[in-house]
């Protein structure tokens, strides 16, 4: 059975001895601290669910309050969550260390060691783990489809406030993400797991069938990953999602913490999950024609009242909307070309050694230095739909999560973000000639009305499918726009959209190629080149 | 407007000496004798309570854990006269879930002070429950 984990930190054997017995015939596992050092080194390194804390930790002297220290900590790490359970044990107990345990380290309770009793001290820690950190033991965890907790955890990226990665032994978080399913599911028997969609980002999405007693409930969709990412996602979620999109309301049944990951349990309240399936899979299985509805109620359903709100026209810097919002920049695009494309970091055109004689402009050298500014409108906005953030239910409605770059944005960034999705991610296409002839017709669009009459000659079904799917998207950006028919702003916020694509290393050659050339065919189009 | 005080005391003196400090430095009062009805007003909503007590003992500690029971979103703040509140009593009290337990020791113009502290505490700790509150709300519900 999986441990629940306890730091006891006290400097005095006899008080070790009176402690750390009763706890570990109790069946928990613990680890002795005798100092404030050693109880920050086991902090550091290991997982616990319970501390339980000595104030004055050098018996000789009166002064000594690391203990202290050590709540100051663990405010610091865990704040008021209930990731670790704090349980005060002191021999002198003072009126201010009681208040400060209290009021601002929100202990779960101050125990004096004069009045100690073994009962009473066990009840104490298993009403910490009942009532606060709600972890469950006994939760049988069953991972389908070939499934690993190694493989859940592989593309992990953690990182500190500032933003800095951290790097964190794969064992670890393992150890962390099993222990996430066990308070998300803490009231449940057993857990399925599944595969949900093919993305690795650096969080995870799951499908997770929760039973309790024999029968099953509905099956929800687990997000996990870095704490402070999910804790950006569930503010998103409060302030633009939870009662402010159409009718097909995503809804956040669970939140939970482990020191350094969180989870976000999602359901999708009226539609079966089991039957539900990811926006990628289903434009896989499915023609253009039974896609053109999807699309549809994706924007003018379910993202409808974000972009209905969108207030008065204004003057915007579009270069700096599209940079802040893909958190792009020169550097790393820099560093995202290097390695496969170096000749783009140099030359001013571009030119492609797999299709003779296509040139075009450099975009990386036609963008650097420029800056594009319009009247444009700004809405809340999904900010990062791609085809695992959508899903598709058995009545043709779709549904959304992952909202870390929900938020005020463009009115057009999700059109535009969804093109690209289409053409570099969901298009099953090897051959970059065909690709290419597709950038071409896409881009013979001045004006928005052009998307009317806008072709393109193909038998390939793949191309025939992704340039209806695209035609789709302008059409519904079209309308959200009206009656402007300016074209430029869906074209420049497609420009540094593409360019980002390069950052998406698990692409093949072929679609990194394919971006490059659209963005340079943009770039050409838009008269962007070394010249002017 | 200041926030409306609920000032609960059986003890005439302290309560009066109390209410006329809040009043003076401009907060509504309201002020109430009887322990047993706490809860009623409570249910008035006011922006914080104070709770006086001469001696405590276990009949005290029980009366504040309705209080809190009843109002769980009000900040409740137990007021001593005296300067010593023994630290076991002190730790019952913060147990049975009350926001502060202070003491006025005589001196009845501190207490609009504390009052001031208390909610700006109680404003802080609203504006900053970030990530680490929401964790546990959304899995309490």
């Amino acid at each position: 059975m999986p441990e629940q984990r306890i730091l006891l930190v006290e400097d005095l054997p006899r008080w070790q001895a009176t402690l750390g017995a009763p706890l570990v015939e109790a069946g928990y596992a613990v680890d002795m601290a005798g100092n404030l050092s050693e109880a920050l080194t086991c902090l550091d390194s290991r997982l616990y669910h319970v501390a339980i804390v000595d104030i004055r930790l050098d018996d000789g002297n009166p002064e000594n309050s690391d203990g202290m220290i050590i709540l100051e900590q663990l405010t610091e790490r865990f704040g008021e969550s209930e990731t670790v359970a704090t349980i005060v044990i002191s021999g002198y107990p003072n009126n201010e260390q009681i208040r400060q345990a209290f009021r601002r380290h929100r202990v779960f309770d101050y125990l004096f060691k004069r009045e100690f009793s073994r009962s009473a001290f066990l009840n104490t820690v298993r009403d910490a783990f009942d009532r606060q950190v709600r972890v469950n033991p006994n939760l049988e965890i069953t991972l389908a489809q070939n499934l690993s907790l190694q493989e859940l955890v592989s593309s992990f990226a953690l990182h500190g406030e500032g933003g800095a990665p951290i790097q964190v032994g794969r064992a670890r978080l393992v150890l962390e993400l099993e222990d996430l399913f066990r308070r998300l599911f803490y009231d449940k028997t057993r857990i399925v797991i599944e595969r949900v969609t093919a993305g690795h980002g650096k969080a995870g999405v799951v499908k997770v069938i929760p039973f309790s007693t024999g029968s099953h409930d509905e099956p929800v969709i687990l997000k996990f990953g870095d704490y402070k990412d999910i804790d950006r996602e569930y503010r998103n979620y409060e302030q633009f999602v939870k009662g402010k999109i159409g009718t097909q309301s995503t809804q956040v049944m669970e939140l939970r913490r482990t020191p350094m990951l969180g989870g976000i349990v999602y359901s999708f309240i009226g539609a079966p999950l089991g039957r539900v399936r990811d926006l990628e899979s289903y434009y896989q299985a499915h023609t253009a024609q039974e896609l053109l509805p999807i699309l549809d109620d994706l924007f003018k359903g379910t993202c409808h009242n974000w972009y209905l709100d969108r207030g008065a026209i204004q003057y915007v810097n579009l270069s700096h909307e599209y940079s802040q919002a893909l958190s792009l920049n020169d550097q790393k695009l820099t560093v995202a070309l290097r390695d496969q494309f170096p000749s783009m970091l140099e030359g001013r055109t571009f030119d492609v050694p797999e299709l003779p004689g296509v040139r075009v402009p450099n975009p990386l050298h036609a963008l650097r230095g420029r800056s594009f500014e319009q009247n444009s409108f700004l809405c809340t906005t999904h900010g990062d739909l791609n085809a695992n953030n959508v899903f598709v239910d058995e009545s043709a409605h779709t549904w959304l999560i992952d909202f870390y770059w929900t938020g005020k944005g463009l009115l057009l960034r999700d059109c535009v973000r969804l093109e690209t999705v289409v053409k570099f991610s969901l298009l099953q296409q090897s051959d970059l000639a065909a690709r290419y002839e597709l950038e071409r017709a896409l881009a013979q669009m001045e004006r928005f009305r052009d998307v009317e009459y806008l072709s393109f000659d193909t038998a390939d079904p793949a191309l025939r499918k992704a340039f209806e799917v695209c035609r789709k998207i302008r059409s519904i950006a079209r309308e959200l726009v009206q009656p402007s028919d300016d074209f430029s702003e869906y074209e420049i916020g497609l420009l540094y959209t593409t360019l980002n694509v390069q950052r998406f290393y698990d692409l093949p050659r072929v679609n990194r190629l394919h971006a490059l050339l659209a963005a340079g065919i943009l770039c050409e189009k838009r008269g962007l080149s070394h010249e002017n | 407007m200041k926030p409306r005080v609920l000032v609960a005391d059986q003890e005439k003196m302290s309560r009066e000496r109390v209410c006329s400090a809040l009043v003076d430095a401009g907060y509504p009062v309201l002020p109430l004798d009887d322990y047993s009805q706490l809860p009623e007003a409570l249910a008035t909503h006011p922006e914080i309570a104070l709770l006086g007590f001469a001696v405590v003992g276990d009949h005290e500690v029980e009366i504040v854990k309705k209080a809190v029971e009843s109002a769980p979103d009000t900040p409740i703040v137990v007021l001593f006269a005296s300067q010593v509140i023994p630290p076991l009593l002190e730790r019952e009290l913060f147990r049975v879930g009350v926001t502060d337990v202070r003491s006025w020791s005589g001196d009845v113009h501190r207490v609009p002070d504390l009052v001031q502290e208390e909610l700006d505490a109680r404003r802080a700790q609203l504006e900053a429950r970030s990530s680490y509150a929401r964790f546990r709300a959304v899995g309490a519900n």
